[in-house]
Protein backbone atom coordinates (compact mmCIF):
# COMPACT_ATOMS: atom_id res chain seq x y z
CA UNK A 1 0.00 0.00 0.00
CA UNK A 2 1.77 3.12 -1.25
CA UNK A 3 1.73 6.24 0.90
CA UNK A 4 3.28 9.56 -0.17
CA UNK A 5 3.11 13.27 0.56
CA UNK A 6 1.75 15.78 -1.92
CA UNK A 7 2.37 19.06 -0.13
CA UNK A 8 0.73 18.60 3.27
CA UNK A 9 -1.68 15.93 2.00
CA UNK A 10 -0.93 12.26 2.62
CA UNK A 11 -2.03 10.24 -0.40
CA UNK A 12 -2.63 6.56 0.36
CA UNK A 13 -3.05 4.30 -2.69
CA UNK A 14 -4.41 0.85 -1.82
CA UNK A 15 -4.10 -1.92 -4.42
CA UNK A 16 -6.65 -4.66 -5.05
CA UNK A 17 -9.08 -5.29 -2.22
CA UNK A 18 -9.44 -3.69 1.18
CA UNK A 19 -11.04 -6.56 3.05
CA UNK A 20 -10.73 -8.50 6.30
CA UNK A 21 -7.47 -9.96 4.99
CA UNK A 22 -5.76 -6.68 4.04
CA UNK A 23 -7.46 -4.19 6.33
CA UNK A 24 -4.59 -4.17 8.82
CA UNK A 25 -2.24 -2.66 6.20
CA UNK A 26 -4.83 0.03 5.50
CA UNK A 27 -5.20 0.72 9.21
CA UNK A 28 -1.41 0.89 9.60
CA UNK A 29 -1.09 3.39 6.74
CA UNK A 30 -3.67 5.65 8.44
CA UNK A 31 -2.06 5.21 11.86
CA UNK A 32 1.37 6.05 10.42
CA UNK A 33 0.07 9.24 8.78
CA UNK A 34 -1.43 10.41 12.07
CA UNK A 35 1.71 9.50 14.02
CA UNK A 36 3.71 11.58 11.55
CA UNK A 37 1.38 14.51 12.24
CA UNK A 38 -0.38 14.34 8.86
CA UNK A 39 -4.11 14.72 9.23
CA UNK A 40 -5.05 15.63 5.67
CA UNK A 41 -5.55 12.25 4.11
CA UNK A 42 -6.59 11.36 0.58
CA UNK A 43 -7.28 7.78 -0.45
CA UNK A 44 -6.49 7.39 -4.15
CA UNK A 45 -8.77 4.55 -5.27
CA UNK A 46 -7.41 4.16 -8.82
CA UNK A 47 -5.88 0.78 -7.95
CA UNK A 48 -8.67 -0.31 -5.63
CA UNK A 49 -10.96 -3.10 -6.84
CA UNK A 50 -13.35 -2.80 -3.89
CA UNK A 51 -13.57 -1.96 -0.23
CA UNK A 52 -15.38 -4.43 2.03
CA UNK A 53 -17.15 -3.60 5.29
CA UNK A 54 -13.93 -4.17 7.25
CA UNK A 55 -12.30 -1.27 5.40
CA UNK A 56 -15.36 0.96 5.70
CA UNK A 57 -15.35 0.28 9.43
CA UNK A 58 -11.74 1.51 9.62
CA UNK A 59 -12.65 4.77 7.84
CA UNK A 60 -15.56 5.24 10.26
CA UNK A 61 -13.25 4.50 13.17
CA UNK A 62 -10.62 7.04 12.14
CA UNK A 63 -12.58 9.89 10.65
CA UNK A 64 -13.75 11.51 13.90
CA UNK A 65 -10.22 11.56 15.34
CA UNK A 66 -8.80 12.96 12.15
CA UNK A 67 -11.46 15.68 11.97
CA UNK A 68 -10.96 16.55 15.63
CA UNK A 69 -7.33 17.28 14.72
CA UNK A 70 -8.39 19.60 11.92
CA UNK A 71 -7.90 17.08 9.11
CA UNK A 72 -10.10 14.79 7.08
CA UNK A 73 -10.21 11.54 5.10
CA UNK A 74 -11.25 12.10 1.50
CA UNK A 75 -11.32 9.78 -1.48
CA UNK A 76 -10.60 10.18 -5.16
CA UNK A 77 -10.56 8.19 -8.39
CA UNK A 78 -12.98 5.51 -7.19
CA UNK A 79 -14.07 2.90 -9.73
CA UNK A 80 -17.81 2.38 -10.36
CA UNK A 81 -18.00 -0.54 -7.92
CA UNK A 82 -16.46 1.37 -5.02
CA UNK A 83 -18.46 4.50 -5.81
CA UNK A 84 -21.64 2.42 -5.86
CA UNK A 85 -20.75 0.87 -2.48
CA UNK A 86 -20.26 4.35 -1.06
CA UNK A 87 -23.54 5.53 -2.45
CA UNK A 88 -25.72 2.63 -1.34
CA UNK A 89 -24.25 2.76 2.16
CA UNK A 90 -24.50 6.54 2.42
CA UNK A 91 -20.74 6.94 2.79
CA UNK A 92 -20.79 9.68 0.19
CA UNK A 93 -22.50 11.80 2.90
CA UNK A 94 -19.81 10.85 5.41
CA UNK A 95 -16.73 11.44 3.26
CA UNK A 96 -15.98 13.78 0.39
CA UNK A 97 -15.38 11.90 -2.86
CA UNK A 98 -13.43 13.76 -5.55
CA UNK A 99 -13.00 12.86 -9.20
CA UNK A 100 -9.20 13.04 -9.34
CA UNK A 101 -6.21 13.02 -7.00
CA UNK A 102 -5.45 16.58 -8.06
CA UNK A 103 -8.96 17.71 -7.11
CA UNK A 104 -8.60 15.88 -3.81
CA UNK A 105 -5.31 17.63 -2.99
CA UNK A 106 -6.72 20.99 -4.10
CA UNK A 107 -9.81 20.51 -1.94
CA UNK A 108 -7.53 20.72 1.10
CA UNK A 109 -5.57 23.67 -0.26
CA UNK A 110 -8.78 25.63 -0.78
CA UNK A 111 -9.34 25.60 2.98
CA UNK A 112 -7.82 28.08 5.41
CA UNK A 113 -4.89 26.60 7.36
CA UNK A 114 -6.04 25.15 10.67
CA UNK B 1 -23.89 -22.17 -15.82
CA UNK B 2 -23.88 -23.58 -12.32
CA UNK B 3 -20.71 -23.85 -10.26
CA UNK B 4 -20.10 -25.22 -6.79
CA UNK B 5 -17.23 -24.20 -4.51
CA UNK B 6 -16.65 -25.97 -1.20
CA UNK B 7 -14.58 -24.41 1.55
CA UNK B 8 -13.61 -24.85 5.16
CA UNK B 9 -14.96 -22.27 7.60
CA UNK B 10 -11.61 -20.60 8.29
CA UNK B 11 -10.08 -17.24 7.34
CA UNK B 12 -7.40 -18.69 5.04
CA UNK B 13 -10.04 -20.39 2.89
CA UNK B 14 -11.85 -17.14 2.03
CA UNK B 15 -9.39 -15.70 -0.52
CA UNK B 16 -9.00 -18.84 -2.67
CA UNK B 17 -12.79 -19.43 -2.68
CA UNK B 18 -13.40 -15.85 -3.81
CA UNK B 19 -10.75 -16.18 -6.53
CA UNK B 20 -12.57 -19.29 -7.74
CA UNK B 21 -15.92 -17.47 -7.64
CA UNK B 22 -14.41 -14.64 -9.67
CA UNK B 23 -13.04 -17.09 -12.27
CA UNK B 24 -16.47 -18.71 -12.63
CA UNK B 25 -18.14 -15.33 -13.18
CA UNK B 26 -15.55 -14.23 -15.74
CA UNK B 27 -15.89 -17.58 -17.51
CA UNK B 28 -19.63 -16.98 -17.73
CA UNK B 29 -19.14 -13.57 -19.34
CA UNK B 30 -20.24 -11.41 -16.38
CA UNK B 31 -19.19 -7.72 -16.62
CA UNK B 32 -16.25 -6.52 -14.51
CA UNK B 33 -18.46 -4.33 -12.34
CA UNK B 34 -20.82 -7.20 -11.55
CA UNK B 35 -17.91 -9.61 -11.01
CA UNK B 36 -16.53 -7.28 -8.33
CA UNK B 37 -19.92 -6.67 -6.73
CA UNK B 38 -20.75 -10.38 -6.57
CA UNK B 39 -17.26 -11.16 -5.24
CA UNK B 40 -17.84 -8.56 -2.53
CA UNK B 41 -21.27 -10.03 -1.71
CA UNK B 42 -19.65 -13.47 -1.45
CA UNK B 43 -16.86 -12.08 0.69
CA UNK B 44 -19.21 -10.41 3.19
CA UNK B 45 -21.43 -13.50 3.43
CA UNK B 46 -18.54 -15.95 3.82
CA UNK B 47 -16.73 -13.69 6.31
CA UNK B 48 -19.86 -13.53 8.47
CA UNK B 49 -20.08 -17.33 8.54
CA UNK B 50 -16.37 -17.73 9.36
CA UNK B 51 -16.54 -15.11 12.13
CA UNK B 52 -19.85 -15.85 13.77
CA UNK B 53 -21.54 -19.10 12.70
CA UNK B 54 -19.18 -21.66 14.19
CA UNK B 55 -19.70 -23.79 11.07
CA UNK B 56 -17.38 -26.64 10.12
CA UNK B 57 -17.73 -26.16 6.42
CA UNK B 58 -19.71 -24.34 3.79
CA UNK B 59 -20.46 -24.45 0.12
CA UNK B 60 -21.00 -21.67 -2.36
CA UNK B 61 -23.09 -22.23 -5.45
CA UNK B 62 -23.23 -19.72 -8.23
CA UNK B 63 -25.59 -19.75 -11.15
CA UNK B 64 -25.39 -17.26 -13.98
CA UNK B 65 -28.29 -16.78 -16.36
CA UNK B 66 -28.89 -14.07 -18.92
CA UNK B 67 -30.95 -12.08 -16.42
CA UNK B 68 -29.25 -12.62 -13.09
CA UNK B 69 -26.45 -14.00 -10.96
CA UNK B 70 -27.57 -16.11 -8.01
CA UNK B 71 -25.18 -17.00 -5.22
CA UNK B 72 -26.29 -19.56 -2.64
CA UNK B 73 -24.20 -20.02 0.50
CA UNK B 74 -24.88 -23.04 2.68
CA UNK B 75 -23.23 -23.57 6.07
CA UNK B 76 -23.82 -25.91 8.96
CA UNK B 77 -23.34 -23.29 11.66
CA UNK B 78 -25.73 -21.63 14.13
CA UNK B 79 -29.02 -20.45 12.65
CA UNK B 80 -28.68 -16.85 11.53
CA UNK B 81 -30.96 -14.88 9.25
CA UNK B 82 -29.14 -11.83 7.84
CA UNK B 83 -32.26 -10.84 5.94
CA UNK B 84 -33.99 -10.05 9.25
CA UNK B 85 -31.24 -7.81 10.60
CA UNK B 86 -32.09 -4.13 10.86
CA UNK B 87 -30.01 -1.77 8.78
CA UNK B 88 -27.72 0.55 10.71
CA UNK B 89 -28.90 4.15 10.81
CA UNK B 90 -26.55 5.84 8.37
CA UNK B 91 -28.19 9.22 8.91
CA UNK B 92 -27.17 9.11 12.57
CA UNK B 93 -24.35 11.29 13.77
CA UNK B 94 -20.89 9.78 13.49
CA UNK B 95 -20.70 9.04 17.20
CA UNK B 96 -23.96 7.09 17.06
CA UNK B 97 -23.09 5.01 14.02
CA UNK B 98 -22.51 1.37 14.85
CA UNK B 99 -19.24 -0.14 13.67
CA UNK B 100 -20.74 -3.61 13.31
CA UNK B 101 -23.53 -4.68 11.01
CA UNK B 102 -22.05 -2.93 8.00
CA UNK B 103 -21.36 -6.19 6.19
CA UNK B 104 -24.97 -7.29 6.37
CA UNK B 105 -26.16 -3.83 5.38
CA UNK B 106 -23.81 -4.01 2.41
CA UNK B 107 -25.23 -7.41 1.40
CA UNK B 108 -28.80 -6.09 1.66
CA UNK B 109 -27.97 -2.92 -0.25
CA UNK B 110 -25.92 -4.38 -3.09
CA UNK B 111 -28.16 -7.43 -3.73
CA UNK B 112 -31.38 -7.16 -5.70
CA UNK B 113 -32.86 -9.91 -3.52
CA UNK B 114 -31.76 -11.62 -0.31
CA UNK B 115 -33.52 -14.68 1.08
CA UNK B 116 -32.71 -16.99 3.95
CA UNK B 117 -33.95 -20.40 4.96
CA UNK B 118 -32.94 -23.00 7.50
CA UNK B 119 -32.89 -26.39 5.80
CA UNK B 120 -32.26 -29.33 8.15
CA UNK B 121 -29.06 -28.28 9.93
CA UNK B 122 -27.99 -25.72 7.36
CA UNK B 123 -28.28 -21.97 6.86
CA UNK B 124 -29.11 -21.28 3.23
CA UNK B 125 -28.53 -17.71 2.13
CA UNK B 126 -29.52 -16.82 -1.42
CA UNK B 127 -28.32 -13.57 -2.96
CA UNK B 128 -29.56 -12.42 -6.33
CA UNK B 129 -27.93 -9.76 -8.46
CA UNK B 130 -29.60 -8.65 -11.69
CA UNK B 131 -27.28 -8.31 -14.68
Amino acid sequence: MESRQVGDVTVISPRGFINAHTVRQFEQALTQALEDGHEKILINGSGLAYIASAGLGVIMGFIEDVRAKGGDIRLAELNDTVFNIFEVLGFNHLCQVLASEQEGVESYQAEPAS
Amino acid sequence: MRHKISLASEPDAIGPALDELESCLIEDGVSTEHVLEVRLLGEEAITNVVKYAGAASMALEVQVTREEIVVVLRDNGKPFDPASTESPDLEASLADRPLGGLGIHLIQSLSDAVSYSREEDQNVLRLTKRR
